[in-house]
């Protein structure tokens, strides 16, 4: 029921209110007072805060033997859960039960699971992923392509006021006057990014894993992968799509032949991460032993230094018009951006021997 | 006439295919992976330099500053003059942003420090700085805290000062 205008104006006046709030004011209510020194104590004092500080994590990989139960997950964030099957078999029942539980605590490292989340980089490595391998092969069309019927004439003869023309292929329309040889070399969109953007769009996919708890850690990889996620998917959530992760190539061969016969299971080594099948799979599974090799590379990538590339080579000005007078000039320079820079040399003697 | 007396052989021995055209180069370069620094030596080094104490964890700050890949503090102090291009060399190709730059107002340029690789707390970590620095200056210092770039800036240069502040810190 809407009060009058006439009331809520009397009301306002009276009580010499700029504005109200929708509650009103309850008997209860207290005045929330602030001792404010400075603009950002009001967000520091108000309880409806919820930004909480960063705890410092501490870095490494052990795997504790202890056996505790599944509690305070989120307390601190360098914790992690492994959960594994235990399979306790009666001597004389037939029947083997298995149990879910928790083997451990593994540690992550920070700079990559708690990184800082480079949004930039995560649009530029995904715009990169899209367009890289993309090959413009757009053509002009000959007369006979046009799909206008031949001869067709647009109006007949004399007596409309235009020009008398047998179809609408002249110079003087537009879209006409096409060759023979309409055609032009293809043109690639190859075009490299920054390593250092593409390792920041990785490690910031691999930290968004891990805070929204879509990480899950295995101690094998293996037909245990089904009951583990199955668990651990509370919610009952339908189609989770899981990206299993591996070291190499070769797959243990009973999980390679489970997961061919999955739908929403998909094996991946560590060479084929990247930002985009990060985003688009729900869960994360690990090894603690594939956590470790891809950590490794990470952490090498992260933390490199190349002496040719930590100085800035000023690119010659005139090197854009050279890409594009190679590539022809037939569409816009924007396409032949970013010509490949071809002449860099990788010195793998100091690289470590194995990961 | 056959013509195979006059085709050039070309080399397939193993010892034309080892040719190394880089050796002379990489012997040169330095190693890719950064060493990790000698912790048995007395702190602080005869150069300044400190590694982040034991007991940082135990402090408890509700910020903290992480130490780049050469361990060190990134603090950088820049000033607008030293973005030029090299037009010392080549003055021939200069695009408008070059003559924009010759054609600036050099008073108006801020000398000003960056401090990266921050977190948790930036807005208290930036309140502490500016006025440990006002205090030992005298003079107002603005700083700025980018959260999502994970740097705070402050005008003036004082890499030194915020160095000295962090390690007695502990970072």
């Amino acid at each position: 029921m809407l009060k009058s205008a006439d009331k809520i104006r009397a009301r306002l006046a009276s009580s010499n209110i700029v504005w109200t709030s929708a509650s009103g004011s309850r008997p209860g209510k207290k005045p929330f007072k602030l001792d404010v020194k400075r603009s950002d104590d009001l967000l520091r004092q108000s309880s409806q805060s919820s930004y909480s500080p960063e705890t410092i994590p501490v870095h490494g990989v052990t795997v504790l033997e202890s056996k505790s139960p599944v509690e305070d997950l989120f307390e601190t964030l360098e914790i992690d859960d492994s959960e594994s099957e235990k399979q306790t078999s009666l001597s004389e029942v037939t029947k083997i039960s298995k149990e879910v539980l928790q083997e451990g605590i593994a540690q992550l490292h920070p700079k990559i699971w708690t990184a800082v989340v480079d949004q930039q980089a995560i649009h530029e490595t995904l715009e990169w992923q899209n367009t890289y391998k993309t090959v413009d092969m757009s053509f002009e069309q000959s007369r006979m392509e046009t799909g206008n019927k031949r001869w067709a004439k647009p109006w007949g003869g004399s007596g409309h006021g235009y020009e008398r023309v047998r179809d609408k292929t002249g110079p003087y329309f537009k879209g006409g006057a096409f060759t023979d040889e309409p055609r032009r070399p293809f043109i690639s969109n190859f075009h490299m990014i920054d390593r250092v953007t593409r390792v920041k769009a990785l490690v910031s996919c691999l930290t968004l894993k891990f805070l929204q708890g879509d990480m899950i850690l295995v101690s094998n990889l293996s037909n245990s992968i089904d009951s583990i996620s199955k668990k651990l998917n509370i919610k009952r959530e339908p189609e989770m799509s899981y990206l299993v992760l591996n070291k190499d190539n070769n797959y243990p061969i009973p999980l390679e032949n489970w997961i061919r016969s999955k739908k929403y299971y998909n094996l991946f080594p560590v060479e084929g991460l990247n930002a985009k099948s990060l985003l688009k799979y729900d869960k994360l599974i690990l090894d603690l032993e594939t956590l470790e090799y891809l950590e490794k590379r990470l952490l090498f990538e992260i933390e490199r230094f190349d002496l040719l590339e930590s100085h800035d080579e000023p690119e010659h000005p005139l090197l854009n018009s050279y890409w594009s007078s190679i590539m022809t000039s037939w569409k816009d320079e924007k396409f032949n951006q970013g010509g490949y820079r071809s002449g860099h040399h990788r010195f793998y003697k100091d690289w470590p021997q194995s990961f | 006439m056959l013509r195979t007396s006059t085709f050039r052989r070309v080399a397939t021995s193993a010892q034309v295919n080892n040719i190394n055209p880089w050796k002379f180069v990489e012997d040169i370069l330095p190693p890719i992976q950064i060493p990790q620094p000698d912790m048995n030596q007395k702190f602080p080094t005869p150069t300044g330099w400190q590694p982040p104490s034991k007991d940082l964890q135990s402090f408890d700050y509700p910020f903290f500053v992480e130490r780049n890949r050469f361990h060190e503090l990134d603090l950088v102090e820049e000033e607008r003059s030293t973005e030029f291009f090299d037009l010392n060399y080549d003055n021939r190709y200069q695009d408008k942003h070059d003559i924009a730059l010759r054609k600036r107002n050099p008073s108006d340029d801020l000398p000003v420090t960056h401090l990266y690789n921050c977190s948790g707390d930036i807005f208290q970590l930036r309140h502490e700085i500016c006025q440990y620095l006002e205090e030992l200056s005298g003079e107002p210092v603005a700083g700025q805290a980018d959260e999502p770039e994970a740097r705070i800036t402050v005008t003036g240069k004082y890499a030194y000062f915020i160095r000295e502040f962090l390690y007695k810190k502990g970072f």
